[in-house]
């Protein structure tokens, strides 16, 4: 694989993988660092990648992973409470207003419906395709879409009631 | 109405998320990507290799394992050391003979204190005490049938190098001798003396009875 090959079908996926990373990961700056480690990860084995049939959904994984094994680790070092309570502050610190909340309730989804919405209502993919990325059942990515797009809205009517009590006040 | 001002501001959200980018040229990446890479000059991988061991090695070996072998035939060979070592053995071998043959036959061994070192001859540690019982004793006269049937257990005697001196002087089993008495703790063996010192300690005891009887004490019973 060239470089040009590599930069046209590996390197361009660095936004969406960024923006999948920002999903599990508490900040922007942990998102850059996955991206970064998984790409070079990639270049280091550019040789092999064409094995891999859908390059975009081996990618999705591989950071998926990546997140998963920083949380974990992070998990273990500061004790599952110490991370919610951190995750929470850093929350609130950035919760100044409606569409940083809605981003902070969709990050505390559960995983599953996380990733679903993400791929289907951000990246704009099809049912089957998420199907295929993250290995479950088209009925399964149907259900959990369903679960997480109601409890956004929900959120967000919340939110937008709160702020309509405020603004008559 | 109220709806669709939720829908739009869910599209808003996602539109936003989606609007995220990172900030990183392919450049940027291509040097870190390059600076990550394992230096192989720096840290060369030497394969393992199965190379055959070079005649001389063989050589050396097979050398030693002869230098070996002779060493120890000649040791083998040489006689003198055999016949050490056979010397030594005869010598464990009668040794033992002799002490099974002095300590067979005996029952009972007594300890003994070798109190004069001038002796030339060899120095046992212990003597086997012959455990002789008196054909006739005295006490076989005086003890009762019943008292004589216990004394049917062979007694046993500490040998005892003052009594063997002594022992042309008393042929008694008991081992009593006349021809002396202890008065007072003092060895006496004139009969005239015994007979003097006797008397006079009969006299000092009569004496002080006499004089405690002379003179009563009243004593005071306060009951």
């Amino acid at each position: 694989m060239t470089q040009e090959t590599f930069k046209s079908t590996v390197f361009i996926l660095k936004d969406e993988m960024y923006r999948f990373a920002k999903r599990f990961v508490m900040s922007s700056d942990e998102a850059e660092d996955v991206v970064q480690e998984v790409m070079i990860r990639f270049w280091q084995k550019k040789e092999e990648l064409g094995q891999f049939g859908n390059l975009k959904s081996y990618a999705l994984k591989s950071v998926r992973n990546e997140c998963l094994n920083r949380l974990k680790h992070h998990d273990v070092k500061l004790g599952f409470a110490d991370l919610q309570l951190h995750r929470s502050e850093l929350y609130s610190m950035e919760v100044n207003n409606l569409k940083e909340q809605i981003i902070g309730f969709i990050n505390q989804l559960p995983e599953k419906q996380k990733m679903v919405i993400h791929l289907k209502d951000v990246e704009e993919y099809e049912v089957s395709e998420i199907s295929g990325m993250l290995e479950m059942e088209e009925n399964a990515v149907r259900v959990n879409l369903m679960r997480a797009r109601q409890k956004v809205k929900e959120q967000i009517s919340q939110l937008m009631d709160y702020e309509q009590r405020q603004i008559s006040r | 109405m109220n709806k669709d001002k939720f829908q739009d501001k869910y599209d808003e959200v996602f539109r936003n998320i989606k609007e995220e980018k990172m900030d990183w040229d392919f450049e940027d990446f291509l040097k870190k990507a390059e600076g990550n890479k394992p230096d192989a000059e720096e840290n060369p991988v030497i394969p393992i290799t199965k190379a055959k061991p070079s005649f001389p090695k063989w050589f050396w070996m097979a050398a030693c394992v002869v230098a070996v072998f002779g060493i120890g035939f000649l040791i083998n060979q040489h006689s003198d050391i055999n016949d050490q070592a056979q010397l030594v053995e005869n010598q464990i071998k009668q040794q033992k003979k002799d002490f099974i043959a002095e300590n067979n036959e005996h029952q009972g061994q007594v300890a003994v204190n070798h109190i004069n070192d001038s002796i030339a001859d060899a120095k046992k540690d212990s003597i086997f005490q012959e455990n002789t019982l008196a054909e006739k004793d005295l006490l076989d006269d005086i003890l009762p049938k019943r008292g004589r049937l216990k004394k049917e257990k062979r007694p046993k005697y500490a040998d005892n190098a003052t009594y063997k001196s002594d022992k042309s002087a008393s042929k008694d089993s008991t081992g009593y001798r006349d021809s002396y008495v202890i008065v007072n703790g003092k060895r006496i063996e004139n009969v005239e003396e015994a007979i003097n010192v006797t008397k006079y300690s009969f006299q000092i005891l009569a004496n002080n009875v006499s004089e405690k009887i002379v003179q009563p004490k009243v004593v005071d019973d306060d009951y």
